[in-house]
């Protein structure tokens, strides 16, 4: 099976290292055309869209798998195989920091550093940790999803209207971008937001660094710095943004936190004279 | 083929003698063995066995005098094909009796076989045939 | 915020309207959307920007695809949000919303909300009837897939049970034989009639019951059509029914020559079938009177009885196994003639009847002489 056509993996750019660019819950890997440019002057880039959504192949949606994380973890699993190239860092936004957690436990060793943008490994307020949400919200997240059929889904097609200094944005765009079939949004959605990976923080053995967005709903400060002290090798760095897309609305804060922190944690090594 | 038919050019089965010949009767149902040995005592034949499984009918094939058998395909679990392998090299004539009436059995098809139900007359009749064709 | 006449315009639209900065801070509202919100006026202390109007999920969706989809895009077009009135309830907006540039070089958001509360209600009793379909579905499925496992239980059983009963049948078969070949006693001898009787009855229903499962498991009955002297195969068979049904006259008669493309032991069931059925249902009082004849490249082969005739509406249903035309005048389980016409068809024939006061019944099965060649 064609991974490459079956995950909609691309590649720009050429580079040392290789970044692996996973996407969160929301649309597909066009949320990195931002931040893509600007780091594949100096990276090798390698994009994909999970299976359910973008332009992944949507045959091989099977509805269990893909019931909880680890169904994600597999594909990701596979892409990095595929993607190649030594050193490689994963650059996960959102749920999918966790997801490269779960297949860095498959397969210690998939990748050298991770990126997490906005990463969390739980959502829901228990105890001690404030993961920024109560039961009752997260039931209305998925009932909203459940039943706003016609708002985000297939149907949809967002227009462009009067854009004139984006001229490069294409149809493409609309047809694919932030579209989802409804019901794989919300199983995406209740593995995302039902999920408890707190336990599985320990785990990452490889450096890791966290990008946290200074006013973030989905992301609080108080989540991400829990995740940098828990994970073995972890660098909390503010980033000034408010939302949860950095990557989209502040890129080149991202591409410059992203640059420094490999050239310190993956330097060139230096040849003996 | 579920009754047997006489063959034209041999000796009219109907003229066949009985006098003594020993007959293996191989079947697992005890009714039906009992019966058939009594039937065939009537008319003046020996009989070996009943032999209702197809360890005791090799053995009795191995170890006795035979002229003719009687081989129920169904032993069981088992069948009785083994035993029939046996008689034939041994050249030593029989037929099949099955309850599969109507199920092609590629193995039984060049040999005589009787269909149960079977009548008492018919089992004789039969026998007397494949008797009479050696 | 002083009220330009643009404001008046937008206070007079039957829409929702409203101004944000690019990170959703609300910088205009008009009557209609803060009306529809309840809320005298927006911006508020409590609600200051456009996605603290939103309900928690509707809020988690403005992060993770409004905001990127406008970053992108610039615009987006018939987006449903639930949105929270001030007192507390949901109220579902569909919204378009584009980004401009002002001329201070201020980027903003337009934003134009339309009330949802139909829609709403629509998509809901849609959601509902799908997954009520989709339910019904499954649950038909399932019902399906019992009875078809039912059914597939029901016929292998009556196949093993039938199988199985063959050797006791055998067993009692040959012992009355063996009684009457030994005993001439005339009461002996009639007792052991009765019971060779009832078990050939046993043994051709048997018979037929096996037969039935074969067709209906879909496998049609094996017919071996090979020449026959169809006139000889009749007189073997009636010889053999005369000792079952001793107290009916049963004759034969004969026309063409016999020699047809037939399976003897098929065909004389066919005629046992029909002999126990004219037995069955006629008068017996008369002759039945098996009939076999060629003509023409055509076989007919039928048995006649005297008796009350076969009511005409239940004549369609008399070769069907197990209808209540087939046991058309009570008792009985209704295979014999459904098993006839499963042999008039593995023949490329067909059965057929008359049945009227004056004449009695016949039925019988016609079929060509010679099975068709096979194309080529």
């Amino acid at each position: 099976m064609a991974i490459r056509a079956r995950n909609n993996m691309s590649v720009v750019g050429d580079g040392r290292i290789t970044l692996v660019l996973a996407n969160g819950f929301g649309c597909d890997q066009t949320m990195w055309s931002r931040l893509s440019p600007l780091l594949s002057e100096r990276y090798r880039i390698v994009a994909f869209d999970y299976v359910g959504s973008g332009g992944a192949d949507v045959s091989h949606y099977d509805e269990t798998r893909y019931a909880s994380l680890e169904g994600y973890a597999d594909d990701l699993v596979k892409v990095a195989e595929h993607a190649g190239g030594r050193p490689r860092v994963l650059v996960g936004h959102s749920v999918s920091a966790m997801i490269g957690l779960l297949a860095q436990k498959k397969v210690p060793g998939l990748f050298d550093a991770h990126i997490m943008i906005g990463p969390s490994p739980s959502y829901l307020n228990e105890g001690d940790y404030r993961g920024g949400f109560d039961r009752a919200d997260i039931d209305e997240l998925l009932g909203t999803l459940e039943s706003n059929y016609l708002g985000w889904s297939a149907g949809m097609a967002p227009a462009i209207m009067g854009a004139p200094d984006q001229p490069e944005l294409s149809e493409e765009l609309t047809n694919s971008f932030c579209r989802t079939d409804p019901a794989i949004a919300a199983r995406f959605a209740r593995a995302t937001f039902l999920g408890n990976n707190l336990a599985d923080l320990p785990s990452l053995q490889v450096p890791a660094l966290i990008l946290q967005s200074s006013q973030d709903i989905i992301a609080p400060l108080a989540v991400g710095e829990h995740v940098s002290r828990t994970v073995a090798n972890g660098t909390l760095r503010l980033l000034d943004n408010i939302g949860h897309c950095p990557h989209m609305s502040v890129p080149h804060a991202c591409a410059a936190e992203i640059n420094a922190y490999l050239a310190q944690t993956l330097p060139e090594p230096r040849h003996p004279t | 083929m579920t009754r047997s038919e006489a063959t034209p050019d041999a000796q009219p089965a109907r003229e066949f003698p009985f006098n003594q010949q020993r007959i293996l009767i191989v079947e697992d149902d005890k009714a039906i063995a009992d019966l058939t040995t009594q039937l065939l005592q009537d008319r003046g034949l020996q009989v070996v066995g009943p032999a209702p499984t197809l360890s005791r009918a090799i053995e009795l094939i191995q170890s006795e005098m035979l002229d003719g058998a009687i081989l129920d395909v169904n032993l069981g679990l088992e069948t009785s094909f083994a035993a029939a392998v046996l008689l034939k090299e041994r050249g030593i004539p029989f037929f099949f009796t099955t309850a599969f009436a109507y199920r092609p059995h590629p193995e039984v098809s060049n040999d005589t076989c009787l269909a149960k139900p079977y009548r008492a007359r018919e089992l004789v009749e039969t026998l007397r045939g494949v008797l009479a064709r050696g | 915020m002083t009220t330009e006449p643009a404001d008046d315009w937008c206070d007079l639209a039957p829409c929702g309207l409203m101004l944000t900065d690019s990170s959703g801070t609300i910088l205009r509202a008009n009557a209609q959307f803060c009306q529809s919100l309840g809320y005298r006026a927006l911006p508020q202390p409590g609600a200051p920007t456009f996605q603290s109007l939103l309900s928690m999920g509707g809020r988690m969706f403005h992060q993770t695809h409004w905001q990127p989809l406008l970053e992108m895009q610039s615009a987006v077009m018939e987006v449903k949000f639930d949105f929270l009135h001030a007192e507390g309830h949901r109220v579902p907006m569909v919204i378009n919303a584009r980004v401009l540039t002002l001329e201070s070089g201020q980027v903003v958001h337009s934003i134009a909300a339309f009330a949802a509360t139909d829609r709403d209600r629509y998509e809901q009793a849609l959601l509902k009837a799908k997954s009520e379909a989709e339910s019904l579905l499954r649950e038909r499925t399932d019902l399906e897939q019992q009875a078809s496992e039912r059914s597939l239980f029901a016929e292998q059983l009556i196949g093993i049970v039938s199988h199985d009963m063959r050797n006791p049948l055998t067993a009692i078969r040959m012992g009355t034989e063996m009684l009457v070949m030994k005993d001439s006693d005339p009461g002996q001898l009639k007792i052991a009639e009765r019971i060779n009787q009832s078990v050939d009855r046993a043994l051709a229903l048997i018979e037929d019951m096996l037969d039935f499962t074969l067709t209906k498991t879909g496998r049609s009955l094996d017919v071996e059509r090979v020449a026959i002297d169809l006139h000889d195969v009749a007189d073997a068979a009636i010889e053999e029914l005369r000792w079952s049904f001793p107290r009916i006259t049963l004759t034969h008669v004969s026309e063409g020559d016999g020699l047809v493309w037939g399976d003897s032991s098929r065909l004389t069931r066919v005629i046992g079938n029909l002999v126990a059925n004219a037995y069955r249902y006629g008068d017996s009082s008369h002759p039945v009177t098996v009939t076999t004849r060629v003509h023409g490249g055509r076989v007919r082969l039928d048995v006649h009885n005297m008796g009350p005739p076969i009511a005409p509406s239940l004549i369609p249903l008399l070769f069907k196994a197990m209808s209540r035309g087939s046991s058309s005048h009570g008792g009985g389980v209704g295979l014999g003639l459904y098993i006839v016409s499963q042999i008039a068809a593995a023949h490329d024939g067909t059965p057929y009847i008359t049945s009227t006061a004056e004449d009695g019944t016949r039925i019988g099965i016609e079929f060509p002489l010679k099975p068709a060649l096979p194309a080529v």
